[in-house]
């Protein structure tokens, strides 16, 4: 299949110039690359403007509850390992509502991928500040001297919760994007992507990121490495920053399939 | 950038494909938003500019056919072509894309686009050392040229009219700003 026999002919209501339609093709373009079969890969998100991607490729998708696309990911991929997962959706539903999920998905290790499309605002509610907003953001009248609170640093934490690959991809780089997914993908274990989605409507200045968002060659398999990288980033590197495979969970001898979870229930 | 681009006439043909094909699927991608945000100018003048595109992407496809019948073109993922920039240079990319996009704004970007796509055939011309990717580039270059000049004379025109006649100034207020419930 072609990049754009992924696309499921829904017609996405994203903004003209949302980062989204990036992340959407490059989805499409590494399930090309990979020759992924639509029925054995299952798109998980939450809820917000990022959250209706699952809708617009041709395969099966979980648009579910806010904050909880990493759980029914995850259990979706224990009860069927053979399915490739791919959980998504926005730095407000990934970090602040799903925030707890995110620490414990990284920990548990899971063989997933997880894509958090962060525009540093909630836009669906029309423009609050979110985890990822920068500190003296003054454009919400809700925060008219901006959060005043220092930014959530998505790829750090998830290094310090335990993931096991760390990137960080750019809307205006779909094919760079695509590689990295393309790598997440083949990765055996939580895979997370911070992705720099500019919002053209709430953040148009965010249109500079074409200018100041820069690739970096700093992976490594060593933590204490990309952590002094990732204490010094300006937010604004992309690339993939660390990668170290470790034991992935559930391990083998937990393994559950779906008639022992049936046992599980019986009264 | 990969230099093999200056003298494979394989590769050139692959990256001219993958740079009017992504360019047309852009533009039909941006017509759609634009019909889904029910902006009809902008969705009608997306989709010409696509089309444009897309005959141009089979015309060389056919014209790779043409030089050698048994030539295969390479299979490249979408992140081993090799653009001076992040992507082709006949793409239009969403930063510069917005909801209260004018045609103006629309027509000055695609020449933009245009503009680019002629100085990249161009710098093949000058620089590769293959005379059968000169001869190919060359003619790609002038083609770019005419396009562009076909919406540097849209341009014009709309802004003849703009300026001569006020009431086809798009109102530009916007009825539902950003930030606006709060």
């Amino acid at each position: 299949m072609i990049a754009k026999e992924y696309k499921s002919g829904v017609k996405p209501i994203w903004c003209p110039g949302c980062g989204h339609f990036a992340v959407l093709n490059a989805i499409t373009k590494a399930f090309a690359a990979l020759e992924q079969a639509p029925e054995n890969a299952v798109l998980v998100s939450g809820i917000g403007c990022s959250s209706r991607l699952p809708a617009y490729i041709n395969s099966y998708g979980f648009h579910g509850v806010h904050g909880r696309a990493l759980p029914v990911a995850a259990g979706l991929k224990v009860a069927r390992p053979d399915l490739n997962v791919i959980a998504m959706g926005g730095d407000g539903d990934g970090f602040s509502i799903g925030g707890n999920h995110f620490l414990h998905a990284c920990r548990r290790n899971v063989d997933i991928v997880y894509v958090v499309m962060d525009n540093e605002v909630y836009g669906m509610t029309k423009g609050q500040a979110s985890p990822t907003t920068p500190e003296h953001w003054e454009h919400s009248k809700l925060t008219p001297h901006g959060p005043e609170v220092r930014r959530f640093q998505p790829c750090a934490i998830a290094l310090a919760a335990g993931a096991s690959f760390i990137a960080r991809g750019y809307s205006g780089d779909p094919n760079g994007l695509a590689h990295m997914l393309y790598e997440a993908v083949q990765h055996p274990g939580f895979a997370f992507i911070q992705v720099l989605s500019q919002c053209p409507t709430f953040c148009p200045e965010q249109v500079q990121w074409k200018k100041t968002v820069h690739p970096e060659d700093a992976c490594t398999p060593d933590p204490v490495q990309a952590a002094a990288f990732l204490h010094a980033d300006d937010g604004l590197a992309k690339g993939i920053f660390y990668r170290n495979p470790r034991p992935i969970w559930p391990v083998k001898h937990q393994a559950i399939k779906p008639a022992n979870l049936r046992q599980g229930f019986e009264i | 950038m990969n230099t093999d681009l200056y003298e494979d006439v394989g590769i050139f043909l692959v990256h001219s494909v993958a740079m009017e094909q992504e360019a047309a699927d852009r533009m039909y991608e941006l017509a759609e938003t634009m019909e889904v945000h029910n902006n009809r100018e902008l969705h009608q003048l997306f989709t010409a500019l696509a089309a444009y595109s897309e005959t141009h992407a089979a015309d060389i496809k056919e014209l790779a056919e043409r030089e050698d019948q048994t030539a295969v073109l390479p299979d490249f993922k979408a992140w081993e072509y090799s653009w001076p920039d992040q992507e082709s240079p006949e793409i239009f990319h969403y930063a510069h894309v917005h909801y209260l996009m004018t045609a103006e704004e629309a027509l000055q970007t695609a020449l933009d686009v245009e503009q680019r796509a002629e100085s990249f055939y161009e710098n093949i011309a000058k620089t590769t050392s293959n005379p059968e990717v000169k001869q190919l580039a060359e003619p790609f270059a002038k083609e770019e040229r005419e396009h562009a000049k076909a919406i540097a004379d849209q341009l014009s025109s709309l802004r003849a009219t703009l300026q001569n006649d006020s009431s086809k100034t798009l109102d530009q207020t916007d009825f539902d700003p950003p930030h606006m419930p709060e």
